[in-house]
């Protein structure tokens, strides 16, 4: 027998908050499962407007998975209890919601599953205002990643480093509040990831938009992101600003994977 | 179209191979248009005087039993043996197609029904299913065609289904449910376009062993009757001279053969071009 919360209880979701002072994301003990197996468990954290949060963890610990569920989504995992403030507008995980949220824009961990391969990429990006009721201008935004003009093109025809601006590009073009980046550094090679991640990092400072990214590598979060959550086995296990997590890690597998960048910067260091 | 140029730009022995098959099928295709209006003979047209003739410069490929021309009967038995498989297996796909992408857009319980069905299905032996149907409403063409069909269609739907719920995994499937789409758009524009090469593939080895299939069936009986110059009927009609006349059975064979291996040849040739994209 599966245990929901009454309806009655649940808050409105329009109900809206006082935006200033509040975080723009909070999640309030929120917990996901595929059938009876538990995937999340109380996942609670926050992101401020600005901030540049980092989730890390191992594979399976259940990041994708999160990211999902705030997206929406209710497959694989289906959301149980739990809720999401986002902008002022309050979500409970149970009852779900259908479709992005306004203002939260994902991009996927590659490009190969991001993009349609069949399709062309202008087609794509019409697509994506065709959802949206919108008529959108490519050339902007294209001109200001470095993008050419796509032309005929087929996605396969850009190279792997284009078609993650490109995707960069679809997910900015809403002007989002949060930008949501799943692993973008797993199908990429360090350079190209390099330049990606420095680009988006440009584009939120100018625009001031938070970004959530999820990543297995540490020390990719620890360049970028001023706050930092690490999970294990759907729990958080440690949270907080980067330099009080890398300096003083608390639980054993933060501590573990700390010493392990340590021991990779004391061999670049010797080398 | 870019996909021609390739072929010929490189000449690795593989791809002049292609090159090969694909000349010699439109070599054939060629000859049998041409041969259908040249030919002096009617598929059916009898000469009792010329029973069993070898093969000679007015009989290319000989004449059977009640004198009729082979070379004639081959032409118009393209139709009946390369035509007809065609059509069962393109029933095959289409019904396939639609079980198989139902499957995986409707929830667990239709998908594990659906799919329980497909199974239930490939339990039947292919070639004992049809006979039993022939057995059960006679032997006639159309029996031949609903009997192949009710077995050819289970593959198909096990790849697409596969494809489907492997390609609802890939981000762009999710993002664009998550910006609005619904299951049916999502369904035209991401999924049927992207399941259709490898069904494509699929079909042309279900085309060839379907060509098999009807020959074998028709050879027992069971398909296309006599007088209808279908390839597996003339072996039928050439097996009580298969000793005194063999060329009777020869040419009805080599024609089976020749076309199964240019469809395989080019289901290999169509895979490699379309099954991956990149």
């Amino acid at each position: 027998m599966r245990f929901t919360r009454p309806r009655h209880i649940l808050p409105r979701p329009s109900l809206t908050l006082p935006t200033k002072e509040t975080a723009l994301l909070s999640i309030d003990a929120m917990s996901a499962a595929i059938g009876q197996q538990g995937i999340l468990h109380d996942i609670s954290f926050t992101v401020d407007r600005g901030d540049w949060l980092g989730i890390v963890g191992g594979s399976g610990a259940g990041k994708s998975t999160l990211l999902k569920a705030i997206l929406g989504a209710r497959r694989p995992a289906r959301p149980q209890a739990g809720s999401m403030i986002f902008d002022g507008v309050l979500r409970p995980f149970a009852k779900g919601w259908s479709g992005r949220p306004k203002g939260i824009a994902y991009v996927p961990q590659s490009p190969t599953h991001g993009l349609d391969p069949l399709r062309r990429i202008k087609w794509q990006w019409t697509q994506l205002f065709r959802c949206k009721c919108c008529v959108a201008d490519y050339k902007p935004i294209f001109t200001a990643l470095g993008l050419p003009d796509p032309e005929m093109h087929f996605p396969h025809e850009w190279s792997l480093g284009m078609q993650q601006r490109l995707l960069l590009a679809m997910a900015l073009v809403e002007e989002p509040k949060l930008l949501i980046l799943d692993e973008p550094t797993s199908a990429l090679d360090t350079v190209i990831a390099a330049q990606v991640l420095t680009e988006v990092e440009r584009i939120a400072r100018d625009k001031s938009i938070a970004v959530l990214m999820v990543t297995h590598d540490l020390a990719l979060a620890a360049r970028f992101s001023n706050q930092i959550t690490i999970m294990e086995q759907g729990r958080i296990v440690e949270s907080g600003p980067t330099d009080t997590v890398l300096n003083r890690p608390q639980h054993p597998y933060a501590r573990d994977l700390v010493a392990h960048r340590a021991w990779q910067r004391a061999e670049t260091a010797n080398a | 179209m870019s996909l021609a140029i390739p072929i010929m730009s490189h000449a690795s022995p593989i791809r002049s191979f292609f090159v090969w098959i694909g000349g010699l099928t439109l070599i054939l295709i060629v000859l049998l248009g041409a041969g259908l209006f040249l030919t002096p003979y009617g598929p059916a047209e009898a000469d009792f005087l010329n029973r069993l003739a070898t093969p000679s410069v007015s009989h290319w490929f000989g004449t059977d039993h009640l004198g009729r021309d082979i070379a004639t009967r081959l032409l118009f038995g393209t139709f009946w043996s390369l035509g007809l498989s065609l059509m069962i297996a393109t029933i095959g796909l289409v019904i396939g197609t639609v079980i198989g992408l139902i499957a995986a857009l409707s929830g667990r319980g239709g998908d594990y029904a659906l799919m329980r069905l497909t199974d239930s299905f490939f339990a039947f032996p292919e070639l004992i299913a049809a006979v039993t149907v022939a057995g059960l409403f006679g032997p006639s063409t159309l029996n031949l065609v609903i009997a192949l069909s009710v077995v050819s269609w289970m593959k198909f739907t096990r790849l697409a289904r596969s494809l489907a719920v492997a390609l609802s995994e890939c981000d762009f499937v999710i993002q664009a449910r998550l910006n609005g789409l619904n299951r049916w758009q999502i369904l035209w524009r991401h999924l049927l376009p992207n399941v259709i090469p490898s069904l494509l593939v699929l079909w042309t080895n279900s085309w060839s062993r379907t060509i098999l299939a009807v020959s074998g069936l028709s050879f027992l009986g069971f398909g296309v009757q006599p007088p209808q110059a279908e390839w597996g009927a003339m072996l039928l009609d050439g097996k009580p001279y298969m000793q005194s006349a063999p060329h009777v059975m020869i040419f009805p064979g080599i024609a089976v053969l020749i076309s199964v291996l240019l469809i395989n040849l080019a289901g290999d040739l169509l895979r490699d071009l379309l099954a991956d994209p990149r």
